[in-house]
């Protein structure tokens, strides 16, 4: 079975592509291990090593250790930064002939491709990092001079595969581990952490010819799940090379995509969740108003696609760098068949990189395949089908089989119904009778209004028993239509379950020009050093000068990002609104006569007109 | 396609433009009225226009003697400034509304610069000292900016914007 496992694994093995400039690649935990200390930090604060780097292996991080609760054990990639060998290094490294693959540029700047507030945003968060724990500056630097003395052994190029047998699915699941992730100082991203698991699964399924093949696939986003993670395998948005999914690496982060580009990131830091999910309230209602005032009811309930209160980052998965798998430069060296009795799954719960004690959690290094960084098991080892919303949804051949199962249910239940809807209908009449033989005699009042309650409960049950046979007459409509296009070998629209898939920035918006990264760069300076000039020279005009000070900071926003159209017109709206309410206000009553007056003139013409006819 | 060039063939033009170019015409000449009216009638034109009546020479020089004098006295500057302002936007007006009777791009961003200004002027007038007349000038232009608003027109005077795909992203 497990060299079937194996077989599997690697006749589907995912190929990645990386973006120019990234420094880490997949490796094997051994090899990683040889360069780790492990430490365990208690409640109080303190931590002890357990393993020195070199002691370590994965028997030793396996071992049973009881260190009570709250205690948390991790390992640390990077020992002392020394620092005369870091300087050593950053300048060789800053005068050798690089390759084009090492080297990164970052195009137009994310600063410049989002507004004034969430760049405001994005400043707090960088000064947050000065009071939250975070990585050493010079641990990225450290890390990838580690990596570099390594031996060829500890870095093949290496995957971790699953496979899982559930409710006919098959699912290949391809852990891939780096030993770092500098997505921030790498690639002006979120987070900097030693130690990166990600993970892509892929669903097979027994085909017409009793054969495995792949149906569904799923790129693992963070910390995402559901249906917005896959693609159905004939989706064109899934690259392949042959049978073999292309993965286009996100830079530093090491999330995975199915197509190349530059992906738009938002953070929702949590001390702004309020105010994220009041804008995002706001922003719906003023879409829907919109809707309904221009007769466009279905547009109730959708965002403004504005998210202001979020940090912007950009992702660079473009592909154009180091490429490892089939049919690209390398090839994969190790394909390691995991479970849930691997040892150094099973066992070691703890972090597989530094614990900085950053609060929001994204400096420090993730847990292994199998748990969360709270040491609780994660979503997609143990319901690898419902992470990727595969839970509701059969594997094509069994579609087929199961739509005429439900069909034959649901006429059993219709023919049910019906004969209920009958007897129901009979006892009806004869009540009605009995009732209406009543009527003339007083003397049975009281009978008689007790058959008028049982009329009345019995017609409530025949309505109730009416509609749930309508229900199962469309029911059935729909899955005989189903049942035909089955047979006709027709598929559903592959994307039908996606609402808001994940895409990359389009060429155009990736143009920003000069002026307005130039901008994006000084705005949230110069505005502070604004404020604080008003504060100390025009504290009397403090509320207009800030007033001021916006207007100018919102005019040059739009101007340098060529968006002064939406501006004037945005504002003109809101003058009409002001107006409109100015008007409302001074003729209120005027208002109200004329449109009393209004309704009473046409509700007489229609009646007039009603006579007339 | 440049911002001056005509809307895109095939695109159907929205009923009512034409009664829209007429109105902003008609808003220009109320406009340039006004302007008239403020400068010549408030003030240093009835001086001026009493000089001529009584047959005194107008010269530059006591035009401008005249001007200085008022202006020492703070009348006829914010005056000046309020007619040249209403001027302005009456040329504006009357291009504006060439543009849109011939669909050129900009004649919506022009269209919706003049509203504004209008509703802006409006207001500032409203809340200083409430003439009769400025409501009237405001109901027309907010039931003009509401006629712009409307997707029909807009896309009449420009293509649809790009959205950006964006991702939600947690973090490990």
């Amino acid at each position: 079975m497990e060299t079937n496992d194996l077989v599997l694994l690697r006749r589907y093995e995912p190929a990645l592509r990386f973006t120019r400039g990234e420094s880490f690649f997949p490796m094997s935990v051994e090899g990683y291990l040889a360069e780790c200390s492990l430490w365990v930090n208690y409640p109080n604060g303190t931590a002890e090593c357990l393993a020195k780097e070199g002691e370590l292996g994965v028997q030793r991080l396996t071992e049973a250790r009881a260190h009570g609760f709250g205690s948390i054990y991790y390992l640390q990639f990077i020992e002392k930064v020394n620092l005369r060998t870091l300087a050593v290094y950053q300048l060789r490294d800053t005068f050798r002939k690089k390759s084009q693959e090492e080297v990164f540029h970052a195009g137009s700047g994310r600063l410049a491709r989002v507004g004034f507030i969430p760049r405001f945003i994005d400043a707090l968060f960088s000064l947050s990092l000065l009071a939250r724990g975070r990585v050493p500056g010079d641990y990225a630097l450290a890390a990838r001079a580690t990596v570099e003395k390594m031996s060829p052994d500890q870095l093949l190029r290496t995957y971790y595969g699953r496979v899982v047998r559930q409710a006919g699915w098959v699912t290949l699941q391809y852990w891939f581990f780096y030993p770092f992730n500098n997505w921030r100082s790498g690639f002006y991203g979120v987070n900097d952490h030693e130690a990166d698991w990600e993970m892509v699964s892929l669903y097979l399924a027994e085909n017409a010819a009793g054969e495995l093949a792949p149906e569904w696939v799923a790129y693992a986003s963070h910390d995402y799940s559901g249906d917005e993670l896959r693609r159905r395998w004939d989706d064109p948005e899934v690259q392949k090379e042959g049978d073999h999914p292309l993965i286009f690496v996100g830079a530093g982060s090491h999330a995975s995509y199915f197509l190349p580009g530059e992906y738009l990131a938002e953070i929702e830091l949590m001390v702004l969740s309020p105010l994220v999910h009041l804008a995002e309230y706001v922003g719906k209602f003023l879409v829907s108003l919109r809707g309904l005032l221009m007769g466009k009811p279905e547009h109730a309930g959708q965002t403004s696609g504005v998210s202001i209160l979020r940090v912007p980052f950009v992702d660079y998965a473009r592909g154009d760098g180091v490429s490892i798998g089939p049919g690209q430069v390398e090839s994969w060296h190790k394909a390691v068949l995991i479970d849930d009795h691997t040892p150094w799954v099973k066992d070691y719960r703890g972090l597989w990189g530094l614990l900085t004690k950053d609060p929001i959690a994204g400096e420090d290094a993730p847990a292994g395949p199998k748990y969360q960084r709270d040491g609780a098991p994660r979503k997609a080892w143990v319901d690898p089908l419902g992470w990727a919303g595969l839970d509701k949804v059969l594997p094509a051949r069994r579609v087929l089989a199961l739509n005429r199962e439900r069909q034959l249910e649901l006429e059993g239940e219709l023919e049910q119904t019906s004969c209920q809807i009958n007897e129901k209908q009979e006892q009806l009449v004869d009540l009605g009778l009995e009732a209406e033989a009543m009527l003339p005699l007083s003397h049975l009042r009281q009978l008689y209004q007790k058959r008028q309650l049982q009329i009345g409960a019995l017609s409530g049950e025949i309505r109730k028993l009416q509609e749930r046979a309508t229900e199962l007459s469309a029911t059935l409509e729909a899955l005989d239509f189903q049942q035909k296009r089955l047979e006709s070998g027709e598929l559903s629209p592959a994307r039908a379950h996606l609402r808001r898939p994940m895409q990359p920035e389009e060429t155009a918006q990736l143009r920003v020009n000069r002026l307005a990264e130039f901008w994006a760069a000084i705005s949230i300076g110069i505005v502070l050093v604004a404020f604080v000039a008003l504060v100390i020279f025009a504290r009397e005009a403090l509320l207009l000068g800030v007033a001021a000070l916006v207007g100018l900071a919102v005019l040059f926003e739009a101007l340098f990002r060529g968006r002064l159209g939406d501006l004037i017109f945005r504002l003109t709206v809101l003058l009409s609104i002001t107006a409109m309410l100015v008007l409302f206000y001074e003729f209120f009553w005027q208002v109200v006569v004329v449109s009393v007056l209004f309704a009473g003139g046409y509700m007489l013409w229609e009646n007039l007109r009603e006579i007339w006819r | 396609m440049s911002a001056a060039e005509p809307h895109q063939i095939g695109i159907t033009r929205p009923r009512l433009l034409n009664l829209i170019g007429s109105f902003l015409i008609l808003q220009a000449v109320a406009w340039l009225v006004l302007g008239i009216y403020h400068f010549f009638i408030l003030n240093f034109g009835s001086t001026l226009l009493n000089q001529w009546l009584v047959a005194k020479t107008i010269t530059l020089r006591s035009m401008l003697d005249e001007l200085f004098i008022q202006a020492a006295a703070q009348q006829v500057l914010s005056t000046l400034v309020e007619s040249l302002v209403l001027v302005g936007v009456a040329i504006s007006g009357f291009f504006t509304a060439i543009g849109f009777f011939n669909g050129r791009r900009n004649a919506w961003i022009l269209a919706v610069t003049i509203q504004g200004t209008s509703l802006l002027l409006g207001l500032i007038v409203y809340f200083i000292k409430k003439p009769v007349h400025i409501y009237l000038v405001l109901l027309i232009s907010s039931l003009m900016v509401a006629y712009l608003s409307e997707d029909e027109v807009r896309a009449y005077f420009k293509p649809a914007a790009n959205t950006t795909g964006s991702i939600q992203h947690g973090n490990e």
